[in-house]
């Protein structure tokens, strides 16, 4: 992948996308579908398709307190799909190495992490441990792309 | 020794609340959950076919108002007529005699003209008195408390009393079953215990719920368990109940519930032949939490190997 550019001078300048960058766009583009298949995997527990996690066992009971959980889960399911979303953007991005798309990465990790630790220290249960692996998962491949960002940050100026 | 009186305290301490917990029965009873209240203050002498009334707000929707109780000087009874009528003036039970005798409190029994239903949008309505025999019949009245409301027709219109509320106390009694708010469980892993909870809501009170549940498959009886009221009031509470897990198995659940309120009515929600179905699931083992630790543990070990192997980019590739 190339982006043309022009030097002051108006002459040609064709910047070489790194491998380095590919394989990290690449990654970017697995957090997205890791972050995707969680929240269907998700949905499918609350309606029993799959049994993990014990969140439909919280759709039952007082019509008003499920109608908050469910509330809380539709946020939580959301949340998770806007992650997926912003590592697409993301991926467009480091795959043209642009900067936005190395900021955007670096606090979509941020994000991810503080979404797993809530999920792993609040209550692993209730949207099951295929959740939370999928979670670590993520979280796993942006702290070592964070790490090659972090090294290659002036490749994206 | 010390961390033994720490916890043989703290147990005491955990008992005590247990025992001065209030419990979650009823209370009262239905018989006085509406009625001009008190102990009677002072007297007055109505004259023959003078009216007095006495206006009750019991909980709105259907009652049946069953009788009432009158106090009357003994040594000077009178008879009486009674009627009942809604807050509109509207006539819920014509006038009728009544013969008293004996000791006070009288008490007048409606069942023999059968129960006075009220509407269902009156949330208001009086009990009008008449004194029919001639003499001076002397009526204790109340002063002392706000509840309830006393009237007296003058001159055709109701002009509420202004020294104090007439003894006179209605039977009201609940015919409204208490009503269910539940979401029914639809699904249950296997081997883990169901809890089921619900809101249950009835006008004066309600009394005990039952969970009546049973294998899908085993087409026998269902087994009963009282739920626990665990909070809200007795008017609009939340109960619980577990299934145990023992009984959970990928046959799957079937249950419904029953409850009735301190009048003695009941619901159910759902039934024994349209039972609510609970799907059970072979439950996808659990990742133990030091697996997750560990797991989070290597890859923050990875990122920063990475961080000390990767060298630093300077420069510009460019052709």
């Amino acid at each position: 992948m190339t982006d043309e550019k022009r030097d002051k001078f108006g002459e040609r300048k064709v910047r070489l996308t790194s491998t380095g960058s590919k394989l990290i766009g690449y990654a970017f583009l697995v957090i997205a579908v890791i972050l995707i298949l969680e929240a269907i995997i998700n949905i499918l527990s609350a309606y029993g398709i799959l049994p993990v996690g014990h969140i439909f066992i919280y759709l039952s009971g007082p019509s008003y307190i499920v109608e908050a959980i469910k509330g809380f889960f539709i946020i939580t399911v959301l949340t998770t799909i806007a992650f997926g979303v912003i590592a697409i953007i993301s991926t467009v991005g480091l795959l043209q190495e642009q900067e936005w798309a190395a900021g955007i990465s670096l606090i979509l990790m941020g994000l991810i992490a503080f979404s797993m630790i809530c999920h792993l220290l609040i209550n692993p249960g209730i949207l099951g441990s295929l959740s939370l692996a999928l979670e670590i998962a993520a979280f796993g491949i942006s702290l070592c792309c964070s790490a090659y960002l972090a090294k290659n940050f002036k490749r994206y100026d | 020794m010390k961390k033994q009186r720490i916890f043989l305290f703290i147990t005491i301490a955990f008992l005590c609340v247990l025992l001065l917990a209030p419990s979650n029965k009823a209370a009262y009873s239905w018989d006085i959950l509406a009625y001009d209240d008190g102990a009677p203050d002072l007297s007055i002498t109505p004259a023959q076919t003078d009216s007095v009334a006495v206006k009750f707000s019991p909980p709105t929707h259907i009652f049946k108002i069953s009788g009432m109780l009158i106090y009357l000087d003994p040594s000077n009874l009178a008879d009486v007529r009674v009627a009942v009528l809604d807050s509109s003036k509207h006539v819920l039970m014509p006038f009728c005699n009544f013969s008293i005798s004996g000791l006070p409190p009288y008490h007048i029994d409606f069942g023999a003209l059968g129960p006075i239903m009220t509407p269902d949008n009156v949330s208001d309505f009086y009990i009008m008195v008449q004194w029919i025999t001639a003499g001076a019949p002397t009526v204790y009245i109340d002063t002392s408390t706000n509840a309830g409301q006393s009237f007296r027709i003058i001159s055709g219109t109701w002009q509420p009393y202004s020294d104090g509320n007439i003894m006179i106390r209605a039977q009201v009694e609940d015919i409204k079953a208490p009503e269910f708010d539940h979401v029914p469980m639809k699904f249950a892993l296997a081997g883990e215990s169901i809890s089921i909870s619900m809101e249950v809501l009835d006008e004066f009170g309600v009394n005990s719920v039952t969970l009546y549940y049973r294998k899908t498959s085993s087409n026998g009886t269902f087994s009963p368990i009282s739920l626990t009221f665990s909070g809200g009031t007795q008017q609009a509470g939340i109960w619980y109940g577990t299934i145990p897990g023992e009984n959970v198995t990928l046959q799957g659940i079937q249950y419904y519930l029953w409850a009735t309120d301190i009048g003695g009515n009941s619901r159910y929600y759902g039934n024994a032949t349209n039972p609510y179905n609970v799907t059970v699931n072979e439950a996808i083992p659990e990742i133990p939490m030091y697996v997750s630790i560990l797991a989070i543990g290597i890859s923050s070990c990875i990122a920063l190997i990475l961080l000390f192997i990767l060298p630093k980019y300077k420069g510009e590739d460019t052709k």
